[in-house]
């Protein structure tokens, strides 16, 4: 009886340390829904594109309790990459603008996060990683919002799969020339700098 | 044959101006792919997905106003040359 006791109190115990540990969980953002949505914009004087991408894959490592320690990588398949007119959506994957045929992938991985806030709803923290377009890679740093849905996959899957989902949006600026893409050219009708601004769902299967 | 060209030009001019209009008066360029944005319910991202479909754009409207401007400038020098060509036979 006093055994059986023991390990009841040692089992209650190890369980409320867990608790309170908290514990990463593996959020993934390849979407089966199929609406992860990274929007751009360039904003020159004589011309204004605008284009987005879906194919967003990648997984974040999200522990609440300890949102300094938010880590993984968000990937897009640059051969995604869409604006609404043909002809300029040839040139944009071009050998000569972001060479989607050779420089497959567009890459942020996280390296450290500062700055971090809680509120009732969401989480703002500043992500700092490399950032990988055309081969080029630069470390920049962003700001970002996420928000954990406890047992919102269901609603999502319509029932199929169990687990929570991570919003993640956020919205930066880079400059195309950073990244070797046609450096000061045609500024005019292409802006150099890029407006990215994204809102992905990730999620996190139990 | 002025009056026929000019009456052409008059309809490029319609057919662009009505193109146009039906697509919004959109001030980019012309679009094959229209984006439709939408909402996830559940999550609240806003998405864009892509429909066929084409609206006119800035390039449509000035392409037909060049080219009825075109017409109606062929048209006065066929006319001007004419008319220099009778002036000297007689």
């Amino acid at each position: 009886m006093n055994k059986t006791l023991k390990s009841s109190l040692l089992l209650l115990s190890a369980l409320a340390l867990n608790s309170f540990a908290g514990e990463a969980q593996s959020f993934n953002f390849q979407d089966p829904k199929g609406v992860n949505t990274i929007r751009f914009n360039l904003d020159a004087p004589l011309e204004t594109i605008s284009g987005t991408t879906n194919g967003v894959t990648g997984t974040i490592s999200f522990d609440k309790e300890h949102p300094e320690k938010i880590s993984g990588a968000i990937k897009v398949d640059a051969t995604s990459i869409k604006v609404p007119n043909g002809t300029m959506q040839d040139h944009l994957h071009s050998a000569g603008w972001i060479d989607s045929g050779k420089h497959g992938e567009i890459s942020f991985m996280i390296s450290s996060v500062g700055n971090v806030k809680m509120t009732d709803k969401a989480l703002t923290a500043d992500l700092t990683g490399t950032f990988t377009l055309k081969g080029v890679s630069k470390e920049i740093t962003v700001p970002a919002t996420f928000m954990h849905l406890p047992g919102k996959l269901a609603d999502r899957s319509n029932g199929q799969m169990q687990g929570d989902l991570l919003v993640l949006r956020s919205k930066f600026t880079i400059n195309r020339s950073e990244f070797g893409i046609k450096p000061g050219e045609a500024t005019d009708k292409v802006a150099e700098e890029v407006e990215v601004s994204l809102a992905l769902a990730g999620y996190s299967a139990k | 044959m002025k009056k026929i060209s000019f009456i052409l030009a008059g309809l490029v001019v319609l057919i662009t101006l009505g193109l146009w209009a039906s697509g919004g008066f959109h001030t980019g360029w012309s679009q094959n792919q229209i984006p439709v944005n939408g909402i996830d319910e559940i999550t609240g991202i806003e998405f864009t997905t892509y429909e066929d479909g084409f609206v006119a754009g800035l390039d449509v409207l000035i392409g037909g106003l060049v080219a009825a401007a075109g017409i109606v400038g062929i048209s006065i020098g066929v006319s001007t040359f004419q008319a220099r060509s009778q002036a000297n036979l007689t």
